[in-house]
């Protein structure tokens, strides 16, 4: 799977405008980035990929691609 | 802890709330946005809330008062009263006391508290259940609700507009069980105190006397509890009574919120038309949220059948609970808007 192919399916859950989102993106600067918007991250993480999140592992998200690096199918 | 009480069944089942139903929209200062989101992620467009000085006892009267006189019980036949809550009216006596004197119940009736939320239908019946079942008392009542819309100190316009008030609604169940033969009440109970952070009040009690009323929950250590502790124990339960999921008309789930009622039901392999939801007019309702949900879908209709249904409490704690509830929908009642206040007589801000 592609890094496109992952922020596409961040955009999706988080419901953003293609586009919205690249691999250097500062999370705390997207609006849409909010408490709600985790849990979708800990379903979309679960459901696909496997990789169950923790409340520390999320505040360790800085940027889109510390997301990405976990986005790996096992 | 599985538990399988043998010739116990539920024979009432009634809710209560007030005569107050607000919309989210109204009670909110936020601006659309972000009250259409609110909606849209929780599920949540209103709920009824507590009138001034109308406690949970009240709304536990209103509904008991409902089930014992719809049913024509002997109040004298009543042997355990169990009230399940947060928001006990009292430091003490235990509330429950004070209910079996306005209940009219024996001295022979034994009447005490238990304080959990969301998992309290399936712990509190299973609990009279179990003492009425080692009893030679013949019925039992459990009452299970909160108030949980408001705080404490009443209904300030900055206390009613955060998300978290928002989400509550004020609300009670009553349930009375029977000794019959051929029926059981099969459980399935679990809690982990390692979570007792994640949902707590620590102030204004004995530890920590003076603070804020309530503190920030952990959210993300919540959702990961029940998507994940909550789908296992329903798999490992209905595996143990051998049924498939599909022979239940309903999964009847805590109405914790959309997002995470959705998750549960992918999870166990439920189609959500066999998901009853009842937080989108009732908010977040805590232990009363399972009854009152059974009572919303069955409790107006004339359609007399048996209803085998599966329902789950999950919360505050960490407390979680898996229960099968057969039910003639004849014994489900309406649900009824409590107009009931009790006057203690006990002056205020002495």
């Amino acid at each position: 799977m592609t890094d496109q192919e992952k922020i596409a399916m961040l955009e999706e859950i988080w419901e953003l405008d293609e586009g919205t989102l690249a691999t250097d993106t500062v999370l705390a600067d997207v609006d849409e980035y909010d408490s709600m918007a985790k849990l979708s991250l800990i379903v979309l993480m679960d459901d696909e990929f496997g990789v169950k999140l923790t409340g520390d592992v999320i505040k360790g998200f800085k940027t889109v691609s510390d997301i990405l690096k976990l986005m790996v199918i096992a | 802890m599985y538990s399988a009480l043998k010739d116990i069944r539920i024979i009432g089942m009634a809710a209560a709330v007030s005569n107050t139903w607000d919309s989210v929209r109204e009670l909110s200062n936020e601006g659309e946005q972000i009250i259409n989101k609110f909606i849209k992620t929780t599920g949540v467009e209103g709920r009824y809330s507590a009138a001034p000085r109308q406690c949970t006892s009240d709304f536990y009267f209103s509904a008991a008062e409902k089930i014992l006189n719809e049913k024509g019980i002997d109040r004298s036949e009543i042997g355990v009263l169990v009230f399940v809550a947060q928001t006990s009216d009292y430091g003490i006596p235990a509330t429950a006391c004070v209910l079996q004197h306005r209940l009219g119940l024996n001295k022979s009736c034994i009447a005490f508290d238990v304080n959990l939320g969301c998992s309290g239908f399936v712990y509190g019946v299973s609990i009279a259940a179990g003492l009425l079942k080692n009893s030679d008392e013949k019925k039992a009542l459990v009452l299970v609700g909160d108030t949980l819309a408001r705080t404490r100190k009443g209904y300030g316009i900055g206390q009613r507009s955060s998300n978290t008030t928002l989400l509550f609604g004020d609300a009670s169940s009553a349930i009375l069980l029977d000794k019959e033969k051929n029926c059981s009440i099969k459980s399935a109970m679990m809690s982990d105190g390692t979570g007792h952070k994640a949902l707590s009040a620590p102030y204004n009690a004995w530890k920590h006397p003076v603070g804020p009323e309530s503190i920030p929950g952990d959210d993300i250590a919540v959702f990961n509890f029940t998507i994940n502790e909550v789908p296992a124990l329903v798999h490992e339960y209905i595996e143990k009574l051998g049924v498939e999921m599909e022979s239940y008309d309903d999964l009847v789930l805590h109405q914790a919120n959309m997002m995470i009622i959705k998750n549960i039901a992918k999870r166990v392999g439920m189609p959500m038309e066999k998901i009853p939801i009842s937080l989108d007019r009732f908010g977040n309702t805590s232990g009363a949220s399972v009854p009152l949900t059974i009572v919303d879908k069955y409790g107006a209709s004339n359609d007399s059948k048996e209803v085998k249904m599966l329902t789950s409490g999950f919360g505050v704690g960490l407390s979680w609970g898996v229960m099968e509830v057969k039910m003639n929908t004849d014994d489900i009642l309406p649900l009824t808007f409590g107009k009931d206040r009790y006057d203690d007589d006990y002056p205020d801000n002495v």
